[in-house]
């Protein structure tokens, strides 16, 4: 290939091309390439970011209008053809002067400190972005000793910019992805035009928005189908109103948050067909502080369930909270039926939640009460297929503001984590059989589990995860629910197992074949007495029906 | 039971179909393997691939690749929805992706690109871009030209100037 190595041919890529190569390239080389060729400034991708370090008080504002210039330049160069324009604003957290932020950045002038300026309308306002198909602007204050990680912004005083997209309504915009913003509108609606036909998705971070802005967005975008919102404090004039998004198109919903009250769509408007409700949902609950209090902790159940209420359409429900007892509904059989409405299109459901280790934190309750909300989630999800469930020690990720913070302490625990799995396992090589004893007296009822009845698990449950941390002050936990689900889901074809160890599942495999063999045994037995249709051969086999593998991990 | 039935679905597979490449050569893949590609399995539903696809944007060897990608791949497409696989051959899956990227010439690399782009395979696609990418990551301008064998036909003056717009990208 030496011939062909002197022959450039990468810059034969076309446009679209090259840019979804610079979409995984980091911004900052991303940037550069305008400098490679003139077919590399002409690919239609501004990046433009800026970081003012803690020691750049003096020269704040001139590095305020060095960004414009450079910004407006850039955007001048690539004369109308920008289809991908990203934004970045970061400033440190200044020694001295702490009003010298993100926010003072774009907007405050030095002279009286009045908000006289505008610099992301400006860049956004800029006749060559009239045709931007992608649209990402962040603002943030950040830390100097946390650097950002991953190139996300994880820290910062929500709203630091307004965006105003009814300057110019957007004709292209496909993609908006706004971080740090604190006011967003779009062309008014009651012009009767659809300010942004082609915006499908919407992604806000750390923002702090009015209710009326958001639904403003997506009453302006009818094609939207994926909506993200994360850390997003969403405010109202009216005391107290449940937030509520009527967005007819929508599919896909992730969002990072508080339990609140939720409703996707207007209470008015007729039920929706099932093609058309949303197909994915993701929710990661954020703790609430105020656990304590009794009413308190009832409220955040009940909205959590609400919630989830909204997605009962759903195929693919991903759920993370940090405890499971501040979602498990026990008790009176009315409170029961009140809140655990039937999520019929749920098929898959993806559950992250902490366990607290028993010992650390009074036994025996903290267990029945992750049981108990796993039996709400059974309950609640008749048509379920694949379950995962991952019960973590640490608190799931991401659910501190400090992002960058948690994730240093993260991966700290998880290695020490791992080193202790690995010290446990080889003491209980040591000790030689302990492991098959521990096991072994897994036993007894599961409570809220055992002797129920769950539609999923006699017809349509298929395929089971369960992560967990064995060890010796826990509960075994992990363990039992692998008894119960070999147990009791009858169509179960493939259980994946992680405890924590990846010769976890070698010891397993033969306790879980024992647990097998004993259902086939009962079911055998009840099956001929009720005369039901068995399939004998399938019951008499000496091979497991379904396979064990190790789960994979995220 | 349930062993069985996998099995059918990776060995099985159903209707066989071919895809005859810009130079004539023919592959026969069954309909699950070819329809990772999104243009192929909308012909499929279409019904108009009895006669063969023909594909005169790809080259044999090209297609020879993007075949073997998807006859990999094709267990792994029936459960790309699920939750969980198992991760063995969740590993033998990215080992066998990172040697096929990693081992390609740079041309190579562009025309695979192409053919995923033109068969509409996202996965692919976005593997080689990355795989691009990657070999942009942490490089200056003058070394992405002499990786990619760019040829800078910027005047000097031109050159400044766009240093100057994107100073933040070039100081370190």
């Amino acid at each position: 290939m030496a011939a062909g190595a002197a022959v450039d041919r990468i810059s034969d890529l076309p446009d679209d091309l090259l840019q979804r190569v610079l979409h995984f390239v980091p911004a900052k080389e991303a940037a550069s390439t305008s400098l490679l060729s003139s077919r590399w400034r002409s690919t239609g991708a501004v990046n433009l970011a800026v970081h003012v370090r803690r020691d750049q008080e003096r020269e704040f504002f001139s590095a305020r209008d060095a960004f414009v210039r450079s910004a407006h330049a850039a955007l001048a160069a690539a004369a109308g053809h920008v289809k991908r324009l990203t934004m970045h604003v970061e400033t440190e957290r200044m020694r001295i002067c702490m009003q010298l932020t993100a926010d003072a950045f774009l907007h405050r002038d030095p002279e009286d400190w009045e908000r006289k300026h505008d610099v992301v309308a400006g860049v956004v306002s800029h006749p060559a972005a009239r045709r931007v198909e992608e649209l990402r602007v962040a603002a943030a204050v950040v830390e100097a000793y946390w650097p950002s990680f991953d190139g996300e912004v994880t820290s910062s005083s929500e709203g630091e910019f307004r965006l105003c997209l009814d300057a110019q309504p957007s004709e292209t915009l496909r993609v908006l992805d706004l971080a740090g913003c604190g006011g967003l509108s779009a062309a008014a609606a009651a012009a009767g035009v659809v300010a942004l036909p082609r915006l499908t998705t919407l992604r806000l971070r750390l923002c702090n928005l009015q209710i009326s802005d958001l639904q403003g967005i997506i009453d302006a975008a009818p094609e939207l189908a994926a909506v993200r919102l994360e850390f997003v404090h969403l405010m109202s004039n009216i005391h107290d109103v449940p937030f509520l998004i009527d967005a007819p198109r929508l599919r896909s919903f992730k969002y990072t948050g508080f339990a609140r009250r939720f409703s996707l769509v207007s209470p008015a408007a007729a039920p929706p067909p099932d093609d058309t409700v949303v197909a994915r949902a993701e929710l990661h609950f954020l703790d609430h502080f105020h656990h304590k209090d009794a009413d308190a902790a009832d409220t955040v159940r009940a909205n959590f369930w609400r919630f989830l209420h909204n997605f009962r359409g759903a195929k693919s429900l991903k759920l993370k909270v940090s405890h499971l007892k501040h979602i498990a509904v026990a008790g009176r059989a009315a409170a029961r039926r009140a809140l655990l409405l039937p999520l019929h299109g749920v098929e898959r459901l993806d559950l992250t939640a902490r366990h607290a280790e028993a010992a650390a934190s009074g036994g025996r309750t903290t267990t029945t009460s992750t049981t108990v909300a796993i039996a709400n989630l059974l309950r609640c999800c008749p048509n379920l297929r694949d379950l995962a469930i991952r019960l973590t020690r640490m608190v799931p990720h991401g659910s501190t503001k400090n992002g960058v913070y948690a994730h240093d302490l993260l991966r700290e625990r998880r290695r020490a984590d791992l080193d202790e799995s690995a010290r446990r396992f080889a003491r209980r090589r040591r000790r030689g059989s302990s492991t098959k004893k521990d096991l072994d007296d897994v036993s007894g009822d599961i409570h809220g589990l055992s002797g129920r009845i769950f539609h999923c698990l006699r017809s349509s449950l298929r395929r089971v995860g369960i992560q967990f941390h064995l060890d010796e002050h826990n509960d075994c936990i992990g363990v039992r629910l692998i008894k119960f689900f070999a147990e009791n889901a009858i169509c179960l074809e493939e259980m994946c197992i992680d405890g924590g160890n990846q010769r976890m599942h070698d010891h397993i495999n033969h306790m879980v074949e024992r647990w097998i063999a004993g259902r086939r045994c009962s079911s055998a037995k009840s099956e001929n007495g009720t005369g039901s249709s068995s399939q004998p051969d399938v019951l008499e086999s000496s091979m497991p029906r379904f396979r064990v593998s190790p789960l994979q991990r995220r | 039971m349930a062993a069985a039935a996998a099995e059918a679905t990776t060995d099985g597979g159903g209707k066989m179909i071919i895809l005859i490449s810009a130079d004539g050569k023919r592959f026969e893949v069954t309909e699950a393997v070819a329809s990772q590609s999104q243009l192929i399995s909308n012909m499929i539903e279409d019904d108009c691939t009895e006669n063969g696809v023909r594909l005169p944007n790809v080259d044999g060897d090209i297609l020879t690749m993007v075949v073997d990608y998807c006859n990999m791949h094709a267990g792994d497409a029936a459960a790309a929805g699920d939750t969980m696989k198992a991760s063995s051959t969740e590993e033998e899956l990215k080992k066998f992706d990172a040697e096929l990227v990693q081992a390609l010439e740079n041309p190579v690399l562009f025309k695979l690109i192409l053919a995923a782009n033109f068969l509409n395979i996202k996965s692919l696609l976005d593997m080689t871009c990355q795989r691009v990418a990657d070999m942009m990551s942490g490089k200056t301008p003058e070394q992405m030209r002499e990786t990619f064998s760019i040829e800078n036909d910027f005047t000097p003056e031109e050159e400044a100037a766009i240093r100057q717009e994107n100073a933040w990208a070039f100081d370190d």
